[in-house]
């Protein structure tokens, strides 16, 4: 830098500092990056090798054994069972989790009394989690003390037993559903609030129904996000343990024992490391399969899209 | 607006809000039940005697029951109490230190012109992708070797595992957000990158860090699967398993109710005031 002349002090120059920023923003991002590599790439690797390995519970020793945990799962009639009951329950709560979260969308862009109430409580079953929905509905569904079997008895009908091997599955998506869709009214009623009301009185000049309405105009507009949420419940779906360890632990029998399920007890219980490692493994690797399948399809039907109206 | 489409519409909202009220009132109200009366054979909607006698107890004191007796105090309220101790400890160190991680983190690679920067946040993102049953087991293996299974510390690291990634998405989106502008006028005054950060960019950000803060919060307060297998049955035991060894051996379900309540407590009314701020949480701007 050359200094200005007479004596006057050099203005600073604003974009100059002595780190470039390439620099300076390494510099911030350093501490994550070595967080995230002890707590979170040390474990991946670790749980890797345990799924090559087979570990003796009680002495602790370790041999290689190549292939043959994951072989063993893959073999497993147990694993399969346990691969149907996780798409299935991912299906229900993905189905009913969007629905609930739509449907709440769309109601909360109307003007009703008690709007601002009912957009106040919503998020409360969210910040609760999974684990306290689990205990919370285990008192809604109770055959014994339930709200739903008592509101049975008042109305004079037969208590239904909703943590049957039928309905298992179904009630716990319903419980998860209930717990996860606000964060997806709240996503979801963003992007509707942007769309201007004149569109809407436009379309029924133009004689289109509701659900026309609701093709053209709003779908178009809350895709992403409408993406985004698809991808993040269905992730959790498919990793969901808590919920499951409180409600049912696995059961009625296994007709609950999904892949996570299945992967803790594998570990904790029966203290099989290299199965329950191998196992996590599959669901990340099914689960990463959908999710890619899923995005190549998301935008190659939005590219579509765009290209027709263009 | 027609009558009809009114009435529909209020029915919905009014369907919306039991759909999200009634299982929570519902455990409340089993909390201010005596067990004589949930015993009986016939199910009340609500409570024809309601107590706080099963709150009393579970704060170490005897209360009395429907009948007058007296009741001692329940067994599992040590548990349930140093449970929440532990709990909110933990969960204001989560927020402490995800703060400090994060808020940086995210600030650069939303708005400092660096290289390697979609990298970086891609690879940040997808750490959150991992399932938290594959990571438990190295976890549970390392902290038996370092001793910090049953420990308060080990519960923080492995909470930091979730809330990082997850703070630097939103904080990102956040950031990327504030007009271009922003730190140009601070530096033209002089300031170096670092306090146009702290002096222009935290203070107009008070809104968003206050989101992320509270999501901090309450993925630590409500993580279940690292609490249970760490520390269940240590003296560094948060609430979920308390809870959960409470829930799996008492047959007593008012009772495990009230614990409830007051488990759910700090999250419910975190939630509702500070619901502006998170309501305007967006993870779709990335």
């Amino acid at each position: 830098m050359t200094t200005a002349v007479g004596g006057v002090a050099p203005p600073r120059v604003p974009f100059s500092s002595r780190r470039t920023p390439t620099g300076f923003g390494m510099l911030l991002v350093a501490p994550v990056v070595l967080l995230l590599l002890a707590i979170v790439a040390y474990p991946i690797g670790y749980s890797l090798y345990l799924s090559v390995m087979a570990t003796n519970p009680i002495t602790g020793s370790q041999h290689l054994v190549g292939i043959a945990n994951f072989r063993a799962a893959l073999t497993s009639g147990d694993f399969w069972h346990a691969a149907g009951l996780t798409l299935y329950y991912v299906i229900c709560v993905t189905v009913i989790g969007t629905g609930v979260a739509l449907g709440m969308a769309l109601l909360l862009r109307e003007r009703f009394v008690g709007r601002p109430v009912l957009m106040a409580v919503i998020v409360l079953p969210w910040s609760l989690s999974t684990y306290a929905a689990g205990v919370v509905w285990r008192y809604v569904y109770s055959p014994q003390y339930g709200l739903l079997a008592g509101i049975a008895q008042h109305l004079g009908l037969h208590p239904f037993d909703f943590l049957s091997k039928q309905a298992v599955i179904p009630s716990l998506a319903i419980v998860h559903a209930w717990q996860f869709a606000p964060l997806g009214t709240y996503f979801l009623l963003a992007s509707l609030q942007v769309i201007p009301d004149d569109l809407y009185k436009l379309a029924k000049v133009d004689g289109m129904g509701m659900a026309k309405r609701f093709r053209n105009i709003t779908l178009p507009q809350i895709r992403m996000p409408l993406a985004i949420f698809l991808v993040l419940i269905g992730g959790q779906a498919a990793t969901a343990f808590d919920l499951i360890y409180f409600l049912t632990s696995g059961g009625p029998g296994d007709a609950s024992q999904t892949l996570t399920y299945d992967a803790y007890q594998q570990t904790f219980q029966d203290q099989d490391f290299g199965g329950g490692s191998a196992t996590s493994w599959l669901l990340l690797v099914l689960v990463t399969v959908v999710t890619v399948g899923y995005y190549a399809v998301a935008m190659s039907s939005s590219r579509r899209t765009r290209k027709a109206s263009s | 607006m027609s009558t009809r489409r009114r009435v529909v519409l209020h029915l919905l909202a009014l369907l919306a809000l039991v759909w999200t009220i009634a299982p929570l009132a519902w455990i409340l109200l089993i909390s201010l039940t005596y067990h004589h009366e949930f015993a009986s054979s016939t199910i009340h909607l609500l409570p024809h005697q309601p107590t706080l006698a099963n709150y009393v107890r579970l704060f170490g004191r005897s209360a009395a029951d429907w009948n007058g007796t007296i009741q001692p105090p329940n067994a599992y309220g040590p548990l349930i109490r140093s449970g929440l101790v532990n709990s909110a400890e933990v969960a204001v160190a989560v927020t402490v230190l995800s703060m400090v991680f994060a808020v940086p983190a995210a600030y650069a690679l939303a708005r400092v012109d660096m290289r390697f920067r979609q990298a970086g946040l891609l690879t940040i993102v997808a750490t959150r992708a991992l399932p938290p049953v594959a990571t438990t087991i190295p976890f549970f293996v390392l902290y038996q070797t370092l001793g910090l299974s049953g420990t308060r510390l080990g519960l923080v690291i492995a909470h930091l595992t979730m809330t990082v990634p997850l703070l630097v998405w939103m904080g990102t989106s956040f950031f990327g957000g504030l007009p271009p502008g922003l730190e140009r006028m601070a530096r033209v005054d002089g300031c170096s990158r670092w306090r146009a950060f702290t002096r222009v960019v935290v203070p107009a950000s008070r809104h968003a860090m206050t989101a992320m803060a509270v999501i901090a919060f309450l993925t630590s307060w409500d993580e279940f699967t690292f609490a249970l297998i760490f520390n269940t049955g240590t003296s560094a035991q948060t609430f979920p398993p308390a809870l959960s060894s409470m829930f799996f051996q008492v047959s007593v379900p008012t009772e495990v109710a009230s614990a409830t309540v007051l488990g759910l407590l700090p999250p419910l009314v975190i939630a509702t005031l500070f619901q502006r701020y998170i309501r305007k949480v967006n993870l779709v701007g990335l």
